[in-house]
């Protein structure tokens, strides 16, 4: 049994494997944020060929790397799988996902067919190659409910493009009888509620408790929340057919708002006493998922509630990035004997995280105000550019330190 | 009581006492820490003590191997015995900054070790081992000291 779940000495995956997508994942966050500051006046228009270029990048190249770089680094923690050869597979599919988001977003801009071909070939590349590989070691194991959540949001991501990928066909002049208006919510509330929302619930199911001492979920909810989800998305996939089934949405998203209110419950109830700034990104996080909640819900605005949503899922890829790289570079120095490697806040400062937490607040309060107040989308894109800026220089820094004491670094030898 | 329920307590107990000795490292007393590190320390050592003697030798009968996870296990058992050191060195300098830091590495790597014990060894263990084994494990168990 534990030869297939491969528990073995080196199961962490090369550090560079989570780095390198989150460093370009962060790249493509400061691109999303200066499309804002340019293309902000064509947001209303949910259809316009920039609102598509920004929200890709946004949700493939920010969002679509930095959920890859963690699902590659969890699964070994949280299910005991390792992924053969996750160098080569990250690698192939760090790239691929990069180069096919960039045809995309282009081909939005400059409607051209061979961009649109290019952008399907990438795309699918990149996002059904790790599909398979994450899902075919997910389907092995003994689950929790983790790893069950995991195991639905990938899966409903292979949906989700699956449906990009179809609509692109229509877009570069093959002929399907469809509807584009049907297929484009689909494709739209698979990707934002079965695969970004999921993945980061059945994240937090693990990492609030873990990484801050915090009370776990109640097991009855942790268990089937992810199948719950999976069910009512099917469901909602058939609203074509029974039009009723098109309120399904409604249940899914007041779930996840259930699940907002919950997880702030849990972690103030956290028995570590630091509250650092991944505690209040999970906290800035939750909220505006909860308040998303409420304004899709009743319906208020379309743009203010994509705001919301952005900000929840932005501030948890902070929240956990913030965690993460620090301890991965002392991690991976500490297992290979460096007696000097860098401490955790040696690596990035708690004060800089904190600095970077007030920028993002700042951010999206503003951005927030911006739907009524145009004006200020200039502050708060300026704003989210440095926020991503500094992301990166953080990443680029500890991958520096990281090579630093690899080669001037005292080490122990086994 | 189950070999998951009766390890899986004693993690939870180890997580609150190292909370404990934390809040007081944030306070800056360094009595106080000391002291509640030494609870945690003893507590976490013991808790490796039985399952270096007394859980992994079973666990590696069931599976019939001794180079699989439970080497893992050790492994990361010394890990954390490397780290708790340096915590002890923290504590004696005063060195609030590093402590801390400290800290937050040694809790991701327990929590991520305890994590792999909870959902894979102890789980396994439990499907596999029968009731009265059980309960002889968890005596002797509960017999060991430091
Ligand atoms: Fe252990
Ligand atoms: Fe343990």
């Amino acid at each position: 049994m534990f030869q297939n779940s491969g528990l073995s000495l080196n199961q962490a995956p090369p550090i560079m494997v989570v780095l390198r997508l989150f460093l370009i994942g962060s790249i493509f966050g400061l691109v999303a944020s200066i499309m804002l500051f340019f293309w902000h006046d064509s947001l209303t228009d949910i259809s316009s060929s920039k609102t598509l270029a920004l929200t890709h990048t946004l949700t493939l190249g920010l969002m679509g790397s930095f959920m890859l770089g963690a699902l590659f680094q969890m699964m070994p923690v949280l299910c005991g799988v390792f992924i053969k050869s996750p160098e080569n597979i990250a690698i192939r599919v760090t790239y691929t996902l990069a180069i096919g988001t960039i045809f995309l977003v282009t081909s939005f801009l400059y409607t051209n067919t061979i961009l649109t071909i290019f952008a399907m070939i990438f795309l699918s590349l990149a996002i059904f190659s790790s599909v398979y590989i994450i899902s075919k070691e997910l389907f092995k194991i003994k689950h929790s409910s983790s790893s069950k959540g995991m195991l639905v949001s990938i899966l409903l991501f292979a949906l989700a493009a699956m449906l990009g990928i179809l609509m692109l066909s229509l877009r570069a002049g093959f002929e399907i009888d469809i509807n584009y208006l049907n297929l484009k919510a689909l494709h739209f509330n698979i990707a934002l509620f079965g695969w970004i929302a999921m993945l980061i619930v059945s994240v937090s199911f693990q990492v609030i408790e873990m990484f801050y001492v915090a009370p776990s979920y109640k097991k009855i909810y942790s268990n089937y929340l992810p199948i719950s989800i999976f069910i009512l998305l099917l469901l909602y996939s058939f609203n074509q057919f029974i039009p009723i089934f098109s309120s399904v949405i409604n249940i899914v998203i007041a779930i996840y708002m259930f699940h907002a209110i919950y997880t702030l419950i849990n972690i103030k109830r956290k028995k570590r006493p630091i509250s650092d700034a991944t505690f209040w990104f999970w906290i800035v996080g939750m909220i505006s998922l909860s308040l998303f909640g409420i304004v899709y819900i009743l319906d208020i605005s379309t743009i203010l509630s994509a705001t919301l949503f952005v900000s929840f899922a932005i501030s948890i890829l902070f929240a956990m990035s913030y965690k993460i790289v620090p301890f991965l570079v002392w991690f991976h120095l500490n297992a290979k004997g460096y007696f000097d490697a860098p401490m955790m806040y040696e690596v990035i400062s708690p004060k800089y995280a904190k600095i970077n937490l007030y920028i993002f607040i700042v951010a999206i309060f503003t951005l927030i105000i911006a739907t009524k107040f145009i004006l200020l989308y200039y502050i708060s894109s300026t704003l989210l550019l440095i926020s991503f800026i500094m992301l990166y220089l953080a990443i680029y820094g500890a991958i520096s330190k990281y090579n630093y004491t690899l080669i001037n670094g005292k080490k122990f030898n086994f | 009581m189950s070999i998951a329920n009766y390890l899986t307590k004693e993690h939870r107990e180890c997580d609150n006492k190292f909370a404990k000795a934390e809040a007081a490292a944030a306070k800056g007393d360094f009595v106080e820490t000391k002291e509640e590190f030494l609870n945690f320390a003893d507590d976490t050592l013991l808790h490796f003590k039985k399952e270096e003697e007394q859980f992994f030798p079973l666990f590696e009968e069931l599976t019939g191997s001794s180079d699989g996870p439970t080497m893992v296990m050790k492994y990361e058992h010394e890990q954390v015995r490397g780290l708790m050191g340096k915590m002890a060195q923290a504590i004696e300098s005063e060195d609030k900054d590093a402590y801390l830091s400290l800290a937050e590495s040694m809790m991701i790597l327990l929590q991520q070790h305890n994590m792999k014990e909870e959902q894979m060894l102890y789980a396994m263990a439990d499907r596999l081992v029968d009731n009265t084994k059980v309960e002889v494990l968890i005596s002797k168990m509960e017999e060991l000291s430091l």
